[in-house]
């Protein structure tokens, strides 16, 4: 039982790591676009992400780039 | 983004445009070889025209805003190549897809490297395949169609060596000799392709053809035509359309409904309708359970949590919190859809009763499971199996209408665009056919199947050796009209129902002048009469 929810963290945390630029791109999108245009034009974002999510996913991700995510989502 | 502020003008724009845009998108973006192209394109579409700016000047804001997010998208794409990616592939050019082929050939004669040029042919032609499948929509002929025609001809005489081993049996010294020779002119012609002129070009293949002196055969007739290739260096029911016709349907349903609704956030019924419906039966069918399921569970969580949050600001980070995790799960499982009601429930929950919201939202999915669940039955369904069946039966209504390329080249001049498209038709046909076998191990005769698949190949390589024996005049004036019936009754014997009985009479009256025609035309009939084996397995 121990080992299952250990395995679920694991393959959280991997999946957490692949797409760590993903959440970074809608966060600042989405404060950017709050803090200068307003709320109602955060949907605006969400499709945009789309696309990052599709542009960055037909790459090949190397150890140093995923520590640098690492730092970037740490600070 | 215009299309989708007037398509919330009126309610016959509505219905147009949500006819239209889903259609023409799916129409131009996407394939049976990548379904989901259209996805991006159309979210942008159906995100903005759910919540429409209330005047121009909104408009023109939302138009800002997002060109913003396009440079931010821009800018961090670029930053995330440069952080993360190694750099990016070459993509596929003329020049290095003759100079990897031009390296194969030379590779050809040895045989214990025969694993390993399988592998990179196999990669070389998915690539080229798929960059001239996906440039069919809007090409023009012009002289690089001229030549991406040429070296598709070129790769499909080259298959035809790899994976028929009989020729070695009579590979001597002066063969392998004259592989490397016609290896090497393809190099020295990738590294000038774009400089030559078509002169020039005739006048170097036209000596290494005469100073080929090996005896007929294979390789002859393998380096003959390679070099005639460059000589001549100038030279759609299914899929697209079913989905494209749903798509629209469902989105055109769930609009209109979404707009005459007098109910706030009626937008979540073309919103889910719109996620809910997938390219194939079985994918949509997969999608409205675990959605539905989801949904309950985001809506049980959201009413439990809710009350919980601190303020306007402890709702906005949960539901941050909410996104980060919907993008770390994979889309279509039952636990993504949980991430994205309780973002979604939360954002409304601002506006409106958290109750009632989640209300709606139950209410608003069922309707869009309902319209999804009526077109996805009743309105030209898209089954894996059914379309493997039309892609199978494609595969033997395109061997005829390649010899109607043929005929037409009997009777005159036939352009090699024509038979290059055919060839990309195949051969990405093929390789779904072949998937779609690999995958579905309880399949019944799977490996007849595939080896039908296989025997279709190879005729469909002969095909194209016949076809360039025909542009090369090596059937005779007098012996053409012997070889239009035999023609007509080729076709016939293979489609629309395979019967091949006579096939075995039509190969013992093989008579042409030219060995190699006679050749080409027995292995042909020999591999369709091979199909008879298989008759009761192929489907339809």
């Amino acid at each position: 039982m121990k080992a299952t929810w250990i395995g679920y963290g694991k393959r959280f945390l991997q999946a957490l790591r692949g797409v760590a630029p993903v959440i970074l791109f809608f966060l600042t999108g989405f404060a950017s676009v709050y803090a200068l245009f307003g709320m109602q034009y955060v949907c605006v974002v969400s499709v945009v992400t789309v696309f990052f999510r599709c542009a960055t996913k037909r790459t090949t991700r190397r150890p140093g780039g995923i520590c640098a995510c690492w730092l970037l989502v740490r600070f | 983004m215009i299309c989708a502020y007037v398509s919330t003008l009126s309610l016959a724009s509505c219905l147009l445009l949500n006819l239209l845009i889903p259609f023409v998108l799916v129409f131009t973006q996407s394939s049976q070889f990548n379904p989901k192209g259209y996805f991006s394109y159309a979210m942008i579409f159906v995100f903005l025209s759910l919540m429409p700016p209330d005047h121009l000047g909104e408009l023109a804001v939302e138009i800002v805003v997002f060109f913003f997010c396009v440079g931010l998208l821009a800018v961090s794409i670029r930053f995330h190549t440069r952080l993360f990616s190694p750099p990016a592939s070459v993509p596929f050019t003329l020049e290095k897809g003759l100079s990897a082929l031009a390296d194969m050939v030379r590779l050809l004669p040895d045989e214990e490297r025969r694993p390993e040029l399988e592998q990179r042919f196999s990669k070389l032609e998915q690539e080229f395949h798929r960059q001239s499948y996906h440039q069919n929509f809007f090409r023009r002929q012009n002289p690089e169609n001229g030549r991406q025609d040429m070296f598709s001809t070129m790769m499909q005489r080259f298959s035809y060596l790899l994976t028929d081993n009989s020729w070695r049996n009579e590979l001597q010294e002066d063969q392998i000799r004259t592989l490397r020779e016609t290896a090497a002119l393809m190099e020295e012609t990738a590294k000038r392709l774009e400089f030559l002129s078509h002169k020039e070009l005739t006048e170097i293949c036209q000596k290494a053809l005469k100073r080929m002196t090996i005896e007929e055969g294979r390789i002859r007739i393998f380096c003959r035509s390679m070099l005639h290739q460059l000589r001549v260096r100038s030279s759609a029911e299914t899929f697209e359309m079913r989905f494209a016709m749903r798509l629209a349907l469902v989105m055109t349903v769930s609009s209109g409904l979404s707009y005459v609704l007098p109910f706030t956030r009626s937008y979540w019924i073309p919103l889910n309708a719109f996620f809910l419906l997938q390219p194939s039966y079985e994918d949509s069918s997969y999608r409205m359970k675990t959605r539905t399921i989801g949904t309950f569970l985001g809506c049980c969580v959201e009413f439990v949590v809710h009350p919980l949050l601190p303020g306007v600001t402890g709702q906005v980070l949960f539901s941050l919190v909410m996104i980060s995790l919907m993008y770390c799960s994979v889309p279509g499982t039952w636990y993504q859809p949980i991430f994205t009601t309780c973002y979604a429930l939360t954002m409304a929950s601002m506006t409106m009763r958290g109750t009632d919201a989640i209300l709606l939202r139950i209410l608003y999915l069922c309707a869009a499971v309902v319209i999804v669940f009526a077109a996805n039955r009743f309105f030209f369904p898209t089954r894996r199996e059914t379309q493997f069946k039309q892609n199978f039966k494609t595969l033997f209504r395109l061997n005829n209408s390649y010899w109607d390329i043929i005929r037409q080249g009997l009777e005159g001049e036939t352009n090699l665009s024509v038979s290059g498209e055919i060839l990309t038709h195949f051969h990405m046909i093929a390789q779904d056919c072949a998937r779609y076998l690999r995958e579905q191990k309880e399949e019944p005769c799977r490996e007849e199947r595939q080896a039908v698949l296989l025997k279709l190949w190879h005729m469909f390589a002969e095909l194209e050796q016949m076809h360039f024996l025909i542009r090369t005049k090596s059937v005779r004036p007098e012996e053409q009209k012997r070889l239009l019936h035999m023609i007509e009754a080729i076709q016939e014997e293979l489609y629309p129902v395979i019967s091949g009985e006579n096939l075995s009479v039509i190969r013992r009256e093989l008579q042409y002048q030219d060995p190699e025609v006679v050749y080409v035309l027995d292995q042909y009939l020999r591999h369709a009469e091979s199909l008879l084996a298989y008759q009761s397995c192929i489907p339809f």
